[in-house]
């Protein structure tokens, strides 16, 4: 196989951190090379060093043989290496073909040609098997046909090199098959790819090689074959976890939460209950509801019926502050967009929906604030210089565990945890399982939603199934398989 | 935790620097103007010349840290002045009439944060709308003419009113003790009490409050019923100084307020700003204005300096942020 890419020696020191300590990585023509590490690894910023974003401290990249320097992403680009981010950049209010020609739109008299960019934009689509009408707006596409758009664009500037940088994380599973044959097709063309992603077991699918970084460092490189899940998450971690969820006998009591009937124009639900000291999973596909019915039953959006039961009192969850006095919590599923106030200290988003009871007459209480903060801090790990660190510069584990002792703090009685692990690494992933744990023995009844089904049924006591804004079907997990879930969900 | 005074030292700085080119500008001045400058009499003459300035900034700095900004306060200003001078020449008394002005200009602050949060009509709007409706009411209630409180026959009450915009205790101007009072009121609240913590965190984050159980409608409610509160205290004053409420006071005062915030380090994207800083922000317009009056500047030249001032104190406080990665 060809050689395409070679990144030799890379060390990239920012202001007082070692992000990357001479690592070393290559990648073939047509090769899928998965990069495994966790958060705060260096990964992404390996990537950004490859994709022009920053540039290297030390170290030289080639392709095919010749050094090159990258220093902008439009060098970068130029060379036919394109970054397909987590977040997308695309403009919204445009359409397809506008987003994929962005600034190179083929021109007539100066003036932009229409027919012809959006017949360029018709061909990528359709060497890619995608059918859509490229004249589209962005903003009426869903995740997994933006992220296609993004493809698209790579191929556009006809990218030898192209990173995927979790590529999975918002997409159902269907969207997951077809986003795997567009790499495989990638694959036929030559195209070397990069490929990030913290869930392990899609790996197999799609990897030949891959390479393991921890703190900044290169681990080892394996062909995918010849290597168990088990053992890269061991490399991942430098310590062998023993399970990826921890055993737990968990002790179920009466029902807390009995939610008779809930209705908006997304969702209807029916006898749904959560018992005291029980993980309920909640599983389906990305539109099955989950999240809608979550968001109906705390509060946040608007019902039309809502009969609920907690504890054998019935309770009127009207607003977010009314349901958090009452005993309801709610982690959402996007900690960046409604989970946290990133610009905001920990302590400050630790306290956030605990305000009432630090004050005393209106005053906050300084030394209760600290207190509290620097007590979960402690108890549940949360690495931080200091409690007055910006939420936002912590990575994305450690602001996992500062939304969950925000909750935690608070006297909860039923706690609903909205994709608890989505994109933290496994060694945050297990410590937050603990918490839920933890928190079970509590007696606090816990609904989780999860699209990880390894997650499901290694976290969960039992196992609601939704389609369509209804629950299709409940599983008991010491007896429930991925395939009965699935039956279910599609 | 041993970097945790690190960061604070950080803090301190950022907060530091404002504070640092208000004294630079005040030591150049008395410097260039041979002493003139701080002289007492300039100085007092400085401080009450920003009070309605800071007063407005006061209510700005709620606002602004919600995410939101009012335009309308320049017209609250003029609402409350004529309101009150109106009040007293029908033979209301004094503390009645300023008691009720300041309940209508809350009330009217109210009227904004109603139309922002129940009504979801974005601030810049609503507030631009209202500076349009509240300068027409404060008109319709002047009948287009300065209310005049010096004709009135009771001298006694003429010389109470005037005492407020203009007596003195223990030598300081009663509007500077008032705006020092104001100030700290507010910055308490901002700074010490759950009210505050909740505003700061419905700017950085609406959604991420409303599902911690943060009341975001009554958090901004507040917040615009303060500002038109504010408003009004300096629309009093500011009748009171004259002894006559005009009815175009306080016609473009409202980007004065937010200058003053700014320079003074809040941010006009929500969840940033104290009330010191918009007073060291008010100062600093305050000094200038002065400080180039005295050294008989053009004033033409002086709005252009001024102008530079604020898109220069946005530029560093944007280059700041962005060293937070998000």
């Amino acid at each position: 196989m060809n050689k395409l890419l070679e990144m030799k020696n890379i060390t990239k020191i920012f202001p007082g951190v070692k992000a990357l300590d001479n690592v070393t990585l290559d990648l073939n023509q047509g090769e899928v090379h998965a990069l495994c590490g966790e958060n705060g690894a260096g990964k992404s910023t390996l990537m950004k060093i490859l994709s022009g974003v920053h540039q290297a401290s030390e170290g030289t990249i080639f392709i095919e043989g010749n050094q090159v320097y990258l220093n902008g992403t439009k060098s970068a680009q130029e060379l036919g290496i394109s970054i397909i981010f987590q977040e997308f950049n695309l403009c919204e209010h445009l359409s397809i073909s506008d987003n994929i020609w962005l600034d190179r739109q083929p021109q007539k008299f100066g003036l932009i040609n229409d027919r012809k960019m959006h017949k360029m934009t018709s061909e990528i689509l359709k060497e890619l098997g995608i059918s859509i009408n490229p004249k589209t707006p962005v903003s009426e596409l869903s995740v997994a046909q933006q992220q296609m758009v993004e493809i698209a664009k790579a191929i556009s500037f006809d990218s030898k090199i192209l990173v995927l940088d979790e590529p999975t994380a918002a997409l159902t599973d269907s969207e997951i098959d077809s986003l795997f044959e567009v790499i495989l097709k990638l694959k036929r063309k030559g195209v070397g790819m990069f490929y990030i992603s913290h869930r392990l077991e899609e790996l197999s699918r799609i990897t030949d090689r891959v390479s393991i970084i921890r703190d900044g460092q290169y681990i080892a490189t394996k062909i995918f074959k010849d290597i168990s899940i088990d053992e890269i998450i061991a490399l991942m971690v430098g310590r062998s976890l023993e399970d990826k969820y921890p055993k737990f006998d968990r002790i179920i009591g009466e029902t807390r939460l009995y939610v008779k009937e809930i209705k908006n124009s997304k969702i209807h639900i029916k006898d749904f209950e959560v018992k005291s000291g029980e993980i309920l999973a909640l599983a389906g596909l990305m539109d099955a509801g989950r999240t809608e019915f979550a968001r109906a039953l705390f509060g946040a959006d608007s019902t039309d019926i809502k009969d609920v039961i907690l504890d054998g009192q019935s309770v009127n969850f009207a607003e977010p502050e009314k349901s958090i006095k009452l005993g309801l919590g709610y982690i959402t599923e996007d900690r960046k967009k409604d989970g946290l106030a990133l610009n905001m200290s920990v302590e400050e988003n630790i306290n956030l929906a605990n305000i009432p009871n630090l004050t005393t007459k209106g005053f906050v209480s300084n030394y209760k604030a600290k207190e509290n903060a620097r007590k979960y801090i402690e108890n549940i790990h949360i690495k931080t210089p200091s409690m007055y660190q910006k939420a936002g510069n912590l990575s994305g584990g450690n602001q996992q565990k500062i939304v969950l002792a925000k909750w935690i703090c608070n006297d909860i009685k039923v706690l609903i945890f909205d994709e608890p692990t989505r994109g933290i690494d496994v060694g945050a992933k297990y410590e937050v399982y603990e918490l839920m744990n933890k928190l079970s023995s509590e007696n606090v009844a816990i609904i989780m939603i999860s699209s990880e089904l390894p997650e499901v049924l290694g976290m969960s006591d039992r196992i609601l199934v939704m389609q369509g804004g209804q629950i299709r079907g409940e599983l008991e997990t010491k007896i429930a398989t991925q395939e009965q879930i699935l039956n279910l969900a599609i | 935790m041993d970097k945790l005074k690190k960061f604070d030292f950080q803090e301190i700085l950022n907060k530091g620097l404002v504070f640092g080119v208000l004294i630079g500008l005040v030591i150049l001045f008395a410097i260039l103007t041979g002493g003139k400058f701080i002289q007492p009499s300039n100085l007092i003459t400085i401080v009450s010349q920003i009070v309605p300035y800071a007063l407005l900034g006061f209510g700005m700095t709620f606002i602004l840290i919600t995410g939101g900004i009012d335009l309308s306060v320049g017209s609250i200003l003029g609402f409350g002045g004529i309101l009150c001078a109106k009040l007293i020449i029908m033979g209301c008394p004094i503390w009645l009439a300023i008691l009720f002005s300041l309940i209508a200009g809350a009330g009217i602050g109210f009227i904004n944060g109603y139309c922002v949060t129940k009504l979801a009509v974005v601030p810049f709007i609503v507030t631009l709308g209202t500076q349009f409706a509240f300068r027409g009411l404060t008109q319709l209630i002047g009948g287009g003419k300065p209310v005049s409180i010096q004709a009135m026959e009771d001298k006694n009450v003429v010389n109470a009113f005037i005492w407020i915009g203009n007596g003195e205790i223990l030598g300081i101007p009663v509007p500077i003790i008032i705006m020092i009072i104001t100030g700290i009121i507010l910055g308490v609240i901002l700074a010490k009490t759950g009210y505050g913590r909740r505003i700061y965190a419905v700017g950085s984050n609406e959604e991420a409050s409303r599902l911690s159980g943060i009341n975001v409608t009554r958090t901004k409610l507040i917040a615009y019923t303060l500002s038109g509160l504010t408003s009004t205290i300096a629309g009093i004053l500011l009748a009171a100084k004259l002894a006559s409420a005009q009815s175009n006071a306080g016609t473009g005062y409202e980007l004065e307020g937010i200058a003053a915030a700014v320079i003074g380090g809040t941010s006009v994207n929500g969840g940033v700003g104290t009330i010191l800083g918009t007073i060291i922000g008010a100062f600093v317009m305050g000094v200038l204005r002065n400080g180039l009056n005295l050294l008989k500047v053009n004033a033409f030249i002086q709005m252009i300096i001024i102008g530079a001032i604020i898109v220069i104190g946005v530029w560093y406080d944007t280059k700041r942020r962005n060293k937070i990665k998000l």
